[in-house]
């Protein structure tokens, strides 16, 4: 197995253009674990997940500072996504598949719901008016690659 | 990215060329610009063309279920079509594949669109 210990920090504007950013950045640190493409799409996935709540919910599309956080200790990647936005007064139902605060903006209530799905772990802290950390994990080079070349 | 290209009316049908990522950030435009043309144009029926893209978020689920509520006023459908391997799964795990029809490619979705207006 390799011995990795590495880790990383990015900060950057709360502005919807940036959650392509964030999911970039955070692929490519994981890249050295020799991820499949299955592992990287799902961390992905749930880094935009994450960063999207931070922007809309977090800071409710006002300005404000997201940090990524992300550590490899051998063959498990940690990100931690945070902000100092509104904060979630009720985890549990923010957690909920389908619930949303706002439907009106179409939000689907599936952001937590993915991240627990393609990630192995989440924990979420929030305090009101503090802010929100989201931890995920996943050890990489669990499965095989089960799409194998057939991925366009 | 050419509205032109993204968008192709045929009949009540609207064909959406979704782009390479479907994220929050390219929603909130594919959102603005089908209202208006939801609002322009008779529409029944939405395809949405995954040819092109490999990376779909919650926020794209939104949106698609956004215009399966619009399409429904009309009993119209939802279409997803070139759906690879890493759409499928994103697909079959939010449920979407529950209110929207899935099929090989536009052509077929087409095909299916003419059957049903026949009934």
């Amino acid at each position: 197995m390799s011995e990795f210990n590495d880790r990383m920090t990015v900060e950057f504007d709360s502005i919807s253009r940036n959650e392509s950013f964030a999911r970039v950045v955070v692929a490519a640190f994981v890249a050295r674990l020799n991820p499949t493409l299955e592992e990287v799409a799902d961390i992905k996935t749930a880094v935009s997940e994450a960063v999207t709540n931070s922007i809309i919910h977090g800071y409710e599309d006002e300005k404000g500072t997201i940090r990524i956080e992300a550590c490899i200790v051998e063959d498990t990647i940690t990100v931690i996504v945070t902000d100092r936005g509104v904060g979630i007064e009720d985890i549990n139902k923010a957690m909920e598949p389908m619930y949303t605060s706002k439907p009106e903006l179409e939000r689907s209530g599936m952001g937590f719901a993915f991240m627990e799905a393609f990630m192995d772990e989440l924990f979420v802290e929030s305090k009101v008016n503090q802010g929100t950390v989201v931890t995920m994990r996943k050890v990489i080079g669990k499965g095989e690659d089960k799409w194998n070349d057939n991925v366009k | 990215m050419k509205e032109n290209e993204l968008y192709e009316l045929t009949g009540e049908t609207l064909i959406v060329n979704l782009p390479e990522e479907l994220d929050h950030h390219v929603a909130l435009t594919l959102r603005q610009q089908t209202d208006y043309l939801f609002v322009s144009k008779r529409i029944r029926n939405v395809i949405f063309n995954y040819e092109n893209t490999s990376f779909m978020d919650s926020s794209g689920i939104g949106l698609i279920m956004g215009r399966y509520r619009e399409v429904r006023y009309l009993k119209g459908n939802i279409y997803l079509v070139n759906i690879n391997p890493k759409m499928k799964r994103i697909i079959e795990i939010s449920g979407l594949c529950k209110v929207a029809k899935k099929t090989e490619n536009v052509v077929s979705a087409l095909e299916e669109i003419a059957e049903v207006s026949k009934v």
